[in-house]
């Protein structure tokens, strides 16, 4: 009821400029199952709502969640965000629901990943996958000086909208950070954290720089530390909570060329999200194989160099090295990836790419992947592409030690409005292959068919359609790593926009 | 399909109705087994006028977003935006159909901006790519101004679901045009609706 109400005032708040109004819709739609899952059919809908009023300098914004499935005591209907902004044009405000970033993410990073929906294994509920700050944000920018004053809690995505409130936000932050711009392109930051949670107190400090030099080359550098308990003052060793992180990179011609490295111990706050130095991937197999960074101990680097023609061609060559100590044993990732593109004539481009890694925190070793990518462009809008991957990789501890991945996907599309696809999977990984329910390992390879379907039907609406077998796992979007469950049946989506 | 595409409109509606009146559904029924009593009525009544606003007061407005350019260097939408058109594409370096449909965007820009069409690419790599896409930009010979998105702030705000997304607001800061994804002819598309809107635009400038 206090929902609705909300609602019914917001729009008609908005009454006499209906041009102010945006409205986001995302609503999904699954009749199916997780595979091997009982019962099998469990239908689930979740719908999302974003309403943003702007009146002149000042944005009201609200979001509400809802989700449904028969039979089922999880369905919840919670206006989670709720927000008013203020922003001009060196100040920003914002009381409720927002998002912020300190730094590189070091010390905190708030993000949405609009459109993502995230499903709790556990409870199978699904919510919106964004990780926000409810409290108050001040920031003036100018051209010498920013500053950022925040307090708030951040959200813990971990936990559905229906979980209580305190145990979605359970730390209290409170953060300022400034950033100084006294010599032409060069900027000196520093950042200071407060977190209390449970009568806890814990400081932290950070330090940045960041220039442009001459020949288009950046820097950037940024340190950051717990203060107190006996932590020495930019200390990188084991003893102390911090986390470094520095990067690099230039252009020549049609040659770029970007360099990073990290160093961070016992830097894991919940609300951070220091740049993990993992590549992401646009390949699936490789996307799907992606490593989770570790926050409490890991070293790292990654060099990636890009090439593109005045003809079209590209080629992207990647390599990354993370080591880390999780239980205090080291495990080292490590990625070589090359990508060519060729551009055959104006309508068709071809793209192959190599992939060699080894993950010893997942026991796989000798990784290599391969893809084919072939896209051709037709008369009347029409187009279409083919994308061929495959990987292979041992692991010791698994009945099969040899693991080969197959990836086959084909689209069609008729410009603005239609595509369809069918995308098919096939693994020999005996921890896909086995069916958890039986006691038996079955060791036969398993298959995943399924076919898509978009449609713009206008500016306005977006339809997709996914129906068949999808395989999950691990996904990267905009630099967020997720799991994605393994879903089998008829999954809609509508997105409205306006 | 007909079906499928009748359930997804119908979809629509009930998810719109569903978030204003959780209790006309009973969680114990499907979906579909609505109990049309009078809270049901008056939530029919607020999805159509929602459908009424979506389809006759279509274009939010463009917020007047700073965000840090590829030298470092914060920079607002009024400071970038066209004379007539503002073109903006929001993309990252892992999506394919965006690098895909750049060097297309980048033909347009070469010209149309001399026609008062501005382009700005918007990045949502987030942090985890930011080092990489000064080089990348540059490499696929970007010309217009590249943002980062970090947070996606901007995204969020504008409603952006889809990689990418094309919208395209007009001199009075009106979101005209609003298209998500890429399929190889798109660019044929926005280059029509460019055309379309410069000479509405001329059309306004006459009057």
């Amino acid at each position: 009821m206090k929902n609705r109400l909300f609602i019914w005032l917001f729009i008609f708040g908005a009454g006499r400029a209906w041009a102010q109004l945006a409205i986001g819709n995302t609503a999904e739609y699954q009749v199916g199952n997780l595979p091997f899952e009982k019962p099998n059919d469990l239908t689930a809908f979740y719908n999302q709502l974003n309403l943003s009023y702007q009146w002149r300098d000042w944005r009201g914004n609200i979001k509400l969640e809802r989700f449904q499935r028969p039979r089922n005591d999880k369905d919840y209907t919670e206006l989670t965000q709720r927000s008013l902004q203020y922003a001009n044009r060196n100040f920003n405000l914002a009381l409720g629901n927002f998002y912020e970033i300190i730094g590189r993410g070091l010390l905190l990073r708030s993000y949405e990943i609009p459109g993502a929906i995230l499903e709790n294994p556990g409870q199978r509920i699904r919510y919106g996958f964004y990780r926000d700050i409810d409290g108050a944000l001040l920031k003036y920018q100018s051209e010498r000086l920013d500053l950022k004053l925040l307090r708030g809690k951040p959200l813990l995505n971990t936990f559905p909208p229906n979980f209580a409130g305190d145990l979605r936000r359970r730390h209290l932050v409170d953060a300022v950070e400034t950033k100084l711009r006294l010599i032409p392109d060069w900027a000196a930051g520093g950042a200071y954290l407060r977190d209390r949670r449970g009568g806890k107190l814990k400081e932290y400090g950070a330090v940045s720089l960041s220039g442009n030099l001459p020949h288009e080359i950046q820097l950037y550098a940024e340190y950051a530390q717990r203060l107190g308990g006996g932590n020495k003052r930019f200390d990188l060793s084991d003893r102390s909570s911090h986390a470094f992180y520095t990067s690099v990179n230039f252009v020549a011609g049609p040659f770029g060329l970007s360099a990073e490295f990290k160093d961070y111990n016992d830097f894991f706050l919940q609300y951070n999200d220091p740049p993990p130095l993992i590549k992401e991937h646009p390949y699936a197999v490789l996307n799907r194989s992606t490593h989770f960074i570790e926050p409490r101990n890991e070293t790292g680097w990654q060099m990636e160099i890009f090439l593109n023609t005045a003809q079209g061609h590209t080629a992207v060559f990647n390599w990354t090295r993370a080591d880390s100590r999780p239980f205090q044993k080291n495990n080292r990732f490590e990625e070589w990836f090359a990508e060519f593109g060729y551009a055959l004539d104006e309508q068709t481009t071809v793209k192959t790419f190599f992939d060699r890694s080894e993950d010893q925190l997942l026991f796989e070793k000798n990784r290599y992947a391969a893809g084919l990518y072939l896209e051709r462009e037709w008369p009347q809008q029409l187009g279409t592409s083919l994308d061929l991957e495959y990987q292979t990789f041992t692991r010791d501890f698994t009945p099969s030690h040899q693991v080969k991945n197959y990836i086959a996907t084909m689209t069609v599309s008729k410009a603005p409005r239609l595509s369809a696809g069918v995308i098919w999977e096939r693994t020999t990984d005996p921890l896909q292959t086995d069916n958890p329910q039986t006691a038996a390992a079955e060791t036969k390879p398993r298959h995943w068919l399924g076919y898509t379907l978009g449609y713009q039907f206008s500016n306005h609406y977006l339809i997709n359609l996914f129906y068949g077998k999808r395989r999950g796992g691990p996904a990267c979007t905009s630099g967020i790593c997720y799991e994605v469950l393994d879903f089998e049946g008829l999954e809609i989506r509508a997105n409205l926009t306006f | 399909m007909l079906f499928v595409f009748g359930c997804v409109h119908e979809c629509q509606a009930i998810c719109i109705l569903k978030f204003c009146a959780p209790k006309t559904f009973s969680t114990r029924t499907s979906f579909f087994q609505m109990n049309l009593n009078e809270g049901a009525m008056r939530n029919i009544i607020f999805a159509i006028f929602l459908f009424i606003v979506a389809t006759t007061a279509f274009a939010g407005k463009m917020p007047n977003f700073r965000l840090q350019n590829l030298d470092n260097k914060t920079v607002s939408y009024s400071q970038l935006k066209g004379k007539k058109l503002t073109v903006i594409d929001f993309w990252a370096t892992w999506c394919k159909p965006c690098v895909r449909s750049i060097p297309k965007l980048v033909k347009l820009h070469e010209q149309y901006e001399k026609q008062g069409v501005q382009f700005i690419g918007v990045n949502v790599d987030g942090t985890r790519n930011q080092p990489k896409v000064k080089p990348f930009a540059r490499s696929l010979k970007i010309a217009y101004p590249v943002l980062f998105d970090l947070n996606n702030d901007l995204m969020n705000k504008l409603k952006v679901t889809a990689m990418p997304t094309l919208i395209i607001a007009n001199a009075e800061d009106e979101i005209v045009f609003f298209h998500q994804g890429y399929r190889p002819g798109d660019e044929k598309t926005l280059e029509e609706e460019i055309k379309k809107l410069l000479a509405a635009a001329e059309r306004a400038d006459e009057k």
